[in-house]
């Protein structure tokens, strides 16, 4: 919308700027005409001026010529030869003026034969008075030419005329239709920059309006910026509280749960006696359901640490942890005739305690989900790869990542629980199958949150289940 | 170890549970003790600022307490010349590594988490009362601080 308008009045310029350009060059054609016009009428003025002299010349010549052989008085021949040149003088003049004539040159050239006939005759009878005296019809002899002379300028002098109306004709033609055009022209760009300005202010108004709308909304903007920042913070220190709430609780919890193990344990050892077979599977059983209770208290706690927990990153390699982890396992790995098949690992920056939290639920849960009477077999596996080699729309473009990962034999899961297992409290078995709280890989996708890294799980029943753990190896040195 | 007179040994918890079965541990063990039981840590200062000299051989605290926690009674015994070498054994609920950390660093002697079965309880206390006096006076390496019994 905005740029179209604004091509809109663009255009509107545009042709403004045409149609003023265009009126600036009539009017300059225009004053050159009236220009032209009075050059050319002096221009006729002169050629009619020089054509009348060149007979007037003549004719002082020849009084000139008739007052010294009366008188022999040397000032009239001076006089004489005076006018003759003035008349080769202006014929030559009226040759340059009527130069772009080709019809004026054409009767200049018999003018001027006429012209020279006229001035031999008049020499021949001073020459004839210098020895002789002169019969009258010697003296009117010339007349005739004179007459020619008259006949032939006469001619010219039309012509010449001619010329001038004609060009003038022409001209005040011109002269009345520039004005017309002129007029059209500016009526014509007024028509355009009224529209224009009416354009332009329907824009401005407009423009004017969205930027009072552009205001209103940013204020608002940053009314709701502010409230949501507020928001922000009042949910930053509900979500510590809640977590030091967590902490807290699942540690007084472990009190009063400790002292209900401890007095059961104590009655079945140093008062069974007394006890019926009956009461004593009913202690059995608080003692199983109270320790069930610790671990999920444990893990809880574990869980809420991984969150409270200061996070100390450093550039570990990761088989330190590893064999870490298989020594936390030594006992259930030989009992359980299970195989960890280690490779190359990488360096990456992690938080130590967590990243073996991490493992050591991973490898646990492999060895705890074992397929009853196949040794259980785990492989873990690690490389750097580019962020694009990552399966996952997650990845950040650009890091480099170290995907870790622990593939088992073991029991497995269906395809469709990949990301359920992952939920807190999420259990896939029987609780008197196996054990388990349904916590430990909660743990382990919070930590690798922590990591901003990535985790996949793929599982196949009873084929066993492989971990992905990709985690960002930025910071480290190698 | 079985010297002449018996162990002087204070136990100072709020928890009256927790102080009988301390105490029927204690009973069932076949070590000479004299046993002072304590409820809350501004008992225990007073009781210490009373009896002391002679200083108890070692005293059990709990850290979670009313009126003066452990904490602060650890601290302050640290600052009391007659009560400075006390062997103070930590006896609480928490395995938390930032409390074992700090009452390390504020002198305790060692720490026990407290166990869930009344055998394992006994092995502690009997683990404690085993160590010679010397041993007991002196902060173990951090390694050794916090007491695993199994």
């Amino acid at each position: 919308m905005e740029r179209i308008s604004h091509s809109r009045i663009k255009i509107i310029f545009l042709v403004t700027t045409v149609i003023l350009i265009v009126l600036s060059l009539l009017s300059y054609l225009r004053i050159k005409n009236l220009v032209d016009t009075g050059k050319l009428v002096n221009h006729t003025q002169e050629v009619k001026l020089e054509l009348e002299g060149i007979v007037a010349e003549l004719t002082e010549a020849e009084s000139s010529l008739r007052g010294y052989i009366i008188s022999k008085d040397s000032t009239f021949l001076n006089a004489y030869y005076t006018y003759m040149a003035n008349t080769d003088r202006r014929i030559n003049k009226v040759t340059a003026l009527t130069a772009d004539n080709p019809l004026q040159q054409q009767s200049l050239i018999a003018l001027r034969k006429t012209v020279h006939k006229k001035m031999e005759y008049m020499d021949r009878i001073l020459d004839t008075a210098a020895v002789s005296t002169i019969s009258q019809p010697q003296m009117l002899g010339g007349r005739a030419l004179m007459n020619n002379v008259h006949k032939q300028t006469e001619a010219m002098e039309k012509e010449e005329q001619r010329l001038l109306e004609h060009r003038s004709e022409l001209l005040t033609k011109e002269a009345f239709i520039t004005p017309m055009f002129t007029i059209f022209l500016i009526v014509g760009a007024i028509i355009i920059l009224v529209a224009a300005y009416i354009k332009i202010t329907q824009e401005l108004k407009i423009s004017d309006r969205l930027k009072a709308d552009v205001e209103k909304r940013t204020a608002e903007l940053e009314l709701a910026y502010g409230a949501l920042q507020q928001k922000n913070e009042e949910l930053l220190t509900m979500n510590k509280e809640l977590e030091s709430f967590a902490y807290i609780s699942s540690h007084d919890l472990q009190e009063p749960l400790r002292k209900i193990q401890t007095f059961a344990n104590r009655i079945m050892t140093s008062e069974s006696q007394n006890l019926t077979d009956k009461a004593k599977s009913y202690f059995l059983r608080i003692e199983d359901a109270a320790n069930r209770m610790q671990t999920l208290i444990a893990d809880l706690l574990a869980y809420s640490r991984t969150s409270t927990s200061e996070r100390n990153f450093e550039s570990i390699d990761l088989n330190k942890i590893l064999e870490d982890v298989k020594k936390d396992f030594e006992e259930i790995i030989t009992e359980k005739n299970a195989v960890i098949e280690t490779g190359e690992m990488c360096h990456a920056t992690v938080i130590p305690f967590q990243f073996h939290q991490l493992m050591h639920n991973i490898i646990g849960n492999s060895l705890k989900f074992s397929n009853p009477g196949i040794p259980s077999h785990i492989i873990v596996t690690s490389r750097k790869i580019n962020a694009t080699e990552v399966k996952s729309p997650q990845s950040i473009p650009g890091n480099k990542y170290c995907h870790i990962s622990i593939a088992d034999n073991g029991i497995g899961f269906e395809p469709e629980y990949k990301d359920y297992i992952f939920e807190l409290f999420k259990r896939l078995h029987d609780k008197a199958k196996i054990e388990g709280t349904g916590i430990g890989l909660t743990i382990v996708k919070k930590i690798i949150e922590n990591h901003n890294g990535i985790i996949t799980a793929k599982g196949e029943l009873n084929k066993g289940a492989i971990f992905d753990i990709y985690i960002p190896v930025s910071g480290v040195n190698l | 170890m079985h010297t002449g007179h018996p162990k002087n040994i204070f136990l100072a918890d709020d928890d009256a549970d927790d102080r009988l079965i301390f105490k029927e541990a204690l009973k069932e063990l076949n070590v000479k003790t004299a046993l002072t039981i304590i409820t809350d840590g501004v008992e225990l200062m007073s009781v210490l600022d009373i009896t002391v000299p002679p200083p108890p051989d070692v005293v059990f605290l709990d850290l979670n307490m009313p009126r003066k926690d452990g904490m602060e009674c650890l601290r302050e015994m640290r600052h009391i010349q007659k009560l400075k070498n006390i062997p103070v054994v930590i006896f609480s609920t928490s395995d938390h590594p930032g409390t074992i950390e700090k009452t390390y660093k504020l002198g305790a002697t060692y720490f026990i988490c407290k166990p869930r079965s009344f055998e394992l309880l006994k092995k502690a206390i009997e683990t404690i009362l085993s160590f010679d006096s010397s041993l007991l006076t002196r902060q173990p390496s951090k390694e050794e601080y916090f007491l695993k019994i199994a």
